[in-house]
């Protein structure tokens, strides 16, 4: 996965878990909530790969 | 009636169950997955800022321990009068922890191991910056799902009206449909039914009323949620002076919560909440320093360009060449 896609499929994931927050709002329940949590567990590996060999200083 | 249709609701969950003895608090799941999760990022960032990881994950053990230990002592020296005793201060499962408390506690426990592997402070918090945001991010879904910080009533169209259950620290139970919280040691009381939301002062007066209550907790997932893409996409994409990193999350998470915590119903001193004068504190700093840092660029080497153009003056070359001697010149 290039820097690129990996930012993207990150934005995807974030986006996803408003997505969800506004669900549960739509539904009236709290179920979906619990859901935001398997977009984000994903993030922090993905992420990763956007800075992988570069430069942080 | 346009309001009430426009807000935000679902029925909360302070505890899941299993069987009668044990039962789990989706804050605290949150709490824990938050601070897992930015973990991992850390662990996945820390080589490329030099850090080994075998001496980031002792930082990051205790920096755990730092946490649980400075949200709850932030939260105690804020809540000071609300408290019967000591042992009332450690029941930390009743719940009541500050999330800025948690921050500075992890980096005062950090630092100790920080300063044995011969890190730098922003060296070490830089590798941090992505973390925190992403940590508050998952951690705010466990507040969203117990109905945490609630705030004043209002009719803006994304207000927050109960939708059934047990809100934390309010009674629930005493009249069906109806939650109370006495708050600012009963001074005030705060009212939220699925209809509406009610704030009265000490003399019965109405202080506030609305279709529901601000959310903040919200308001900091969507911010955290910014702030996240803000570090990822525009700040890592080419390197920065140390600091920078930790010094926009501070800037950035610090304002949020100065305009929010207007909207909590919380202590007060001298007209602000602890984490507002501890938000302005750090935003000050960081805002200073990063001005110092532009106006006074890094100390460090200079160019070789620049530099063999001061050694050689100011009509010298721009370059120093020693050409190659040719074979049997002679010295």
């Amino acid at each position: 996965m290039s820097r690129r896609a990996a930012l993207w499929v990150v934005l995807a994931l974030v986006a996803a878990t408003v997505g969800v927050v506004a669900l549960a709002a739509a539904t009236h329940s709290y179920v979906p909530l619990f859901i935001c949590w398997i977009f984000q567990a994903p993030i922090p590996w993905i992420a990763a790969r956007s800075v992988k060999g570069r430069p942080a200083n | 009636m346009t309001s009430l249709l426009a807000s935000v609701s679902w029925p909360v969950l302070d505890r899941i169950h299993f069987g009668s003895k044990l039962a789990l608090s989706p804050h605290g799941l949150g709490i824990a997955l938050g601070f897992l999760l930015g973990s991992v990022w850390v662990l996945k960032d820390c080589p490329r800022r030099g850090i080994r990881e075998e001496h980031m994950s002792s930082m990051l053990f205790w920096a755990l321990i730092g946490t649980i230990v400075g949200a709850r002592l932030f939260y105690v020296i804020a809540h000071y009068s609300e408290f019967n005793g000591i042992g009332d201060m450690l029941a930390i499962y009743k719940g009541g922890i500050s999330l800025l408390g948690g921050i500075a506690g992890a980096v005062g426990f950090a630092y100790p191991v920080m300063r044995r592997h011969r890190y730098r402070f922003f060296q070490v918090m830089d590798n941090a910056a992505v973390g925190l945001a992403l940590g508050v991010f998952v951690g705010r879904i466990g507040d969203l799902i117990i109905g945490d910080h609630l705030g004043k009533p209002t009719d803006v169209p994304w207000a927050f009206r109960y939708g059934g259950g047990n809100l934390s620290a309010f009674d629930c139970t005493s009249r069906p449909g109806v939650c109370t919280e006495t708050l600012l040691q009963g001074s005030h009381t705060l009212t939220i039914t699925k209809t509406g939301a009610t704030l009265v002062g000490p003399n019965g007066e109405m202080l506030g009323h609305g279709v529901g209550v601000h959310q903040t907790a919200m308001y900091d997932f969507v911010s955290a949620a910014l702030l996240l893409l803000f570090l990822l996409i525009v700040m890592n994409r080419k390197p920065r002076r140390e600091g920078v990193m930790i010094m926009t999350w501070a800037i950035w998470y610090g304002s949020v919560r100065i305009v929010t915590d207007f909207l909590r119903v919380d202590k007060r001193f001298f007209g602000l909440t602890g984490s507002q004068w501890t938000s302005i504190a750090v935003v000050t700093a960081s805002v200073v320093t990063l001005i110092l840092w532009a106006i006074r660029p890094r100390p460090g080497p200079k160019p070789l360009a620049v530099a063999a153009s001061s050694a050689a003056g100011p009509d010298g070359p721009t370059t120093h060449f020693d050409p190659p001697r040719e074979p049997g010149s002679g010295p």
